[in-house]
C-alpha cells in the first residue's frame, strides 16, 4: 500500500507542477467573469445562466484534465524507460496501475476543489446564498465521475498505442454517454431487430456517467439529494473503476515493457 | 551640368527611398478611404445588421441558435424539467412562458407532468433522481420558492434576440415578464430595440401600447395601439381567413375598447368591441360587453384579458 501511495504522491506533485490546470482555471474564470459583466436588463441578481456557463466549463475542463492526465502516465513511463527502475524497486504492475489511478484521481479531485471554489464565490455573490451541502454533493459526484474517466483512460493507455488516440476515444465515449446515455433505451425500443438488441446491450453495459451530472439540480436550486442515493452512486462508480483497473492490470501484466 | 546631374540623382534617390514610398502609399489609402467611406455609411444606415459580427460569422445559422436560446428560456421557466428530442413533446409545442404571457395561443396537448412516462427499468428509475423530474413554473411553484425568479429566463431571451432580432415573440415574451417582475422601463426599452429591426410589427406596437397604457400615458398608448391595428390589418387581410392571427387582432381591438371606455368615449368603445366580434371564436362574451357599455357601464379590465394572465 505504501508503494501505491508513493507512486500516487509523485503523480500528484507532477500535476501540481504542470500548467494545464491553472490555464484551464484561468480560462474558466475569465469567460465566466466576462459573461457576468453583461448587463441583463439592469438586474444584478440574475444568476442561473452564469451558474450554467461556469458549471459547463468546469465539466469540460474536468474531462480534459482527467483524460489527458491519466492517458499519459503509463506510456510516458515506458517511453522514458523509467518503468524499468520503477518495477525493479520492487513494485508490482498492479501497484503501478493502482498508484497511477489514485494519483490521477486525487489530482483531478484537487483541481475540482479549485474550480468549485470559484463557482461557490460566483454563485454566492449573485444569489446571496450558499447551499454548501448541495455543492458538496455535486463535487463528490463529479469527483466520482472523474475517477471513472481516469480508470477508462488508464485502461486505454495499455490498449492503444497512441496517447492521442486514447484521449480522443475516451473523451468521445464520455461525452457520448453524458449526452445519450439516458436515452439509449428509448432509441432501442424504437429500433427493431439486432440493432435494438445491440443498443439495449450497450445501455446496460456502459457506466451511466450521466448520473453524476447534477448540474440542472444545482443551477435551478432543487433540494439536495438523498444520502442513500449518493451512497449507491459511490458504490456504482467504484465498481466500474475496479472493473476498468482490473482489465488494465490484466492487459499490462502480459505486455512487454519495451515498445 | 554637374550640379544638375547631382540634383537629379538626389531627387531620384528621394523618390525611390522606402520612406517616400510609404508616404505615397499612406496618402493614397487615405484618399481612397475618404472616397469610399460615405458609400459604406449609407449602406450601413440602410441595413444596420450589415456590420454585425454575429451575422457575418454565423449567417442564417444564427437563427438556429436564436431558436435554441428561446427554448432554453422555456427550459429555465420549468427549472430544467423539459422534454428532450427523445421525449414526447406534445405538451410543449407552444412555450409555456409565451402561453402564460398571452402572446401565443396554446397548441399543447398531452400531459405536461408525465411526458417521461413510467420508468422503463431500474437504471431509468434511478437516473431520474439526478435531474429535475417534477413539473413547475417559475414564480408559481419553483423549487426554491424565491420571489421574482421568472427573471432567470431573461438572459436567454436577450441572447435569442441578439442572434435573431427578427424573432418577434422573443421581445413580446421578455417584455411581459419584465413588466411582471417590475421592470417596465426595461421592457419598453427592449421592445423599442425590437422595433428598430421590425418597424412593421403589429405585435411590438401592441406591446408598446400596453406598456404606455400601464404607465398612464393614454395618448401615446392610443397612437401605438391604433398603429398596431393598421399594421395588423395590412398584414392579415392579405392572408386567407383561416391563416389570420385573429388572436392578436382581438387583443388589439379589446385593448383599444378598454382605453376608450376609460376615457369615457362610449361610441368609440362600442365600435372597437364590434370590430373584435368576428375575431373571437365565442362572441357571446363580447356581445354581453357591448350591451353593458350601451347601458352605461364601463368596460372592466378583466374582460380584456383573452385567456392571458395580467
Amino acid at each position: 500500500m505504501n508503494k501505491t501511495l508513493a507512486i500516487a504522491g509523485v503523480v500528484v506533485v507532477e500535476m501540481i507542477r504542470r500548467k494545464d490546470v491553472y490555464v484551464l482555471w484561468i480560462l474558466t474564470v475569465v469567460i465566466t467573469l466576462l459573461l457576468g459583466s453583461v448587463n441583463m436588463f439592469g438586474d444584478p441578481g440574475i444568476a442561473r445562466y452564469l451558474k450554467e456557463a461556469c458549471l459547463s466549463l468546469i465539466w469540460l475542463c474536468s474531462v480534459v484534465i482527467s483524460a489527458s492526465t491519466a492517458a499519459r502516465k503509463i506510456p510516458m513511463e515506458r517511453e522514458s524507460r523509467t518503468i524499468f527502475p520503477l518495477l525493479a524497486k520492487p513494485v508490482t504492475r498492479l501497484q503501478v496501475v493502482l498508484g497511477k489511478f489514485l494519483g490521477c484521481w486525487v489530482a483531478s479531485g484537487m483541481s475540482l476543489v479549485l474550480f468549485y471554489s470559484f463557482f461557490c464565490v460566483v454563485s454566492g455573490s449573485r444569489e446571496q446564498q450558499w447551499p454548501l451541502i448541495n455543492y458538496a454533493q455535486a463535487l463528490w459526484l463529479h469527483t466520482l465521475f472523474c475517477g471513472v474517466v481516469v480508470a477508462m483512460a488508464i485502461l486505454g493507455s495499455v490498449l492503444f498505442t497512441s496517447v492521442a488516440a486514447n484521449m480522443t476515444i475516451v473523451m468521445v465515449s464520455v461525452f457520448s454517454i453524458l449526452f445519450l446515455g439516458r436515452h439509449l433505451h428509448k432509441v432501442a425500443s424504437r429500433t427493431e431487430g439486432v440493432g435494438g438488441v445491440l443498443l439495449d446491450g450497450i445501455y446496460y453495459g456502459i457506466p451511466h456517467l450521466e448520473w453524476y451530472d447534477v448540474r440542472e439540480l444545482i443551477i435551478h436550486n432543487w433540494p439536495r439529494l438523498d444520502w442513500g442515493l449518493i451512497g449507491f452512486d459511490t458504490l456504482y462508480g467504484f465498481a466500474y473503476c475496479l472493473l476498468f483497473l482490473l482489465l488494465a492490470w490484466g492487459r499490462f501484466r502480459r505486455q512487454p515493457l519495451t515498445a | 551640368m554637374t550640379q544638375t546631374t547631382i540634383s537629379i540623382s538626389a531627387v531620384g534617390r528621394v523618390f525611390s527611398s522606402p520612406g517616400f514610398l510609404l508616404l505615397v502609399l499612406g496618402l493614397a489609402t487615405f484618399t481612397l478611404a475618404t472616397r469610399i467611406e460615405p458609400s459604406v455609411s449609407a449602406l450601413h444606415d440602410q441595413n444596420p445588421r450589415r456590420s454585425d459580427p454575429l451575422a457575418s460569422l454565423f449567417g442564417d445559422g444564427r437563427k438556429l441558435f436564436a431558436k435554441h436560446f428561446y427554448t432554453k428560456a422555456d427550459v429555465y421557466f420549468h427549472s430544467g424539467f423539459y422534454p428532450t428530442m427523445f421525449d414526447n413533446q406534445e405538451s410543449h409545442r407552444t412555450a409555456h412562458m409565451a402561453e402564460d404571457a398571452g402572446v401565443a395561443r396554446s397548441e399543447n396537448t398531452g400531459d405536461e407532468d408525465h411526458f417521461l412516462g413510467a420508468p422503463k427499468n431500474w437504471i431509468d428509475a434511478h437516473g431520474r433522481k439526478h435531474f429535475p423530474s417534477v413539473h413547475t413554473h417559475l414564480g408559481e411553484d419553483s423549487p426554491d420558492g424565491k420571489k421574482n425568479s421568472e427573471r432567470e429566463i431573461l438572459p436567454w431571451l436577450k441572447f435569442s434576440a441578439r442572434m435573431d432580432p427578427n424573432l418577434i415573440e422573443t421581445y413580446t415574451v421578455a417584455a411581459y415578464w419584465l413588466r411582471r417582475t417590475g421592470s417596465s422601463t426595461e421592457a419598453e426599452a427592449f421592445l423599442r430595440d425590437g422595433l428598430r429591426f421590425n418597424p412593421s410589427s403589429a405585435e411590438l406596437h401592441f406591446e408598446l401600447g400596453r406598456c404606455r397604457y400601464d404607465a398612464q400615458d393614454r395618448g401615446r398608448a392610443r397612437n401605438l395601439l391604433e398603429r398596431a391595428w393598421s399594421l395588423w390589418l395590412e398584414a392579415e387581410l392579405r392572408k386567407p381567413a383561416e391563416k389570420r392571427d385573429v388572436f392578436l387582432g382581438s387583443q388589439i381591438a379589446l385593448n383599444l375598447a378598454r382605453l376608450e371606455s376609460v376615457e369615457g368615449r362610449r361610441t368609440e368603445c362600442i365600435a372597437w368591441l364590434e370590430r373584435a366580434l368576428p375575431l373571437r371564436s365565442d362572441p357571446t362574451v363580447i356581445r354581453k360587453r357591448i350591451e353593458e357599455v350601451k347601458a352605461g357601464q364601463s368596460l372592466l379590465p378583466e374582460s380584456v384579458n383573452d385567456g392571458s394572465k395580467p
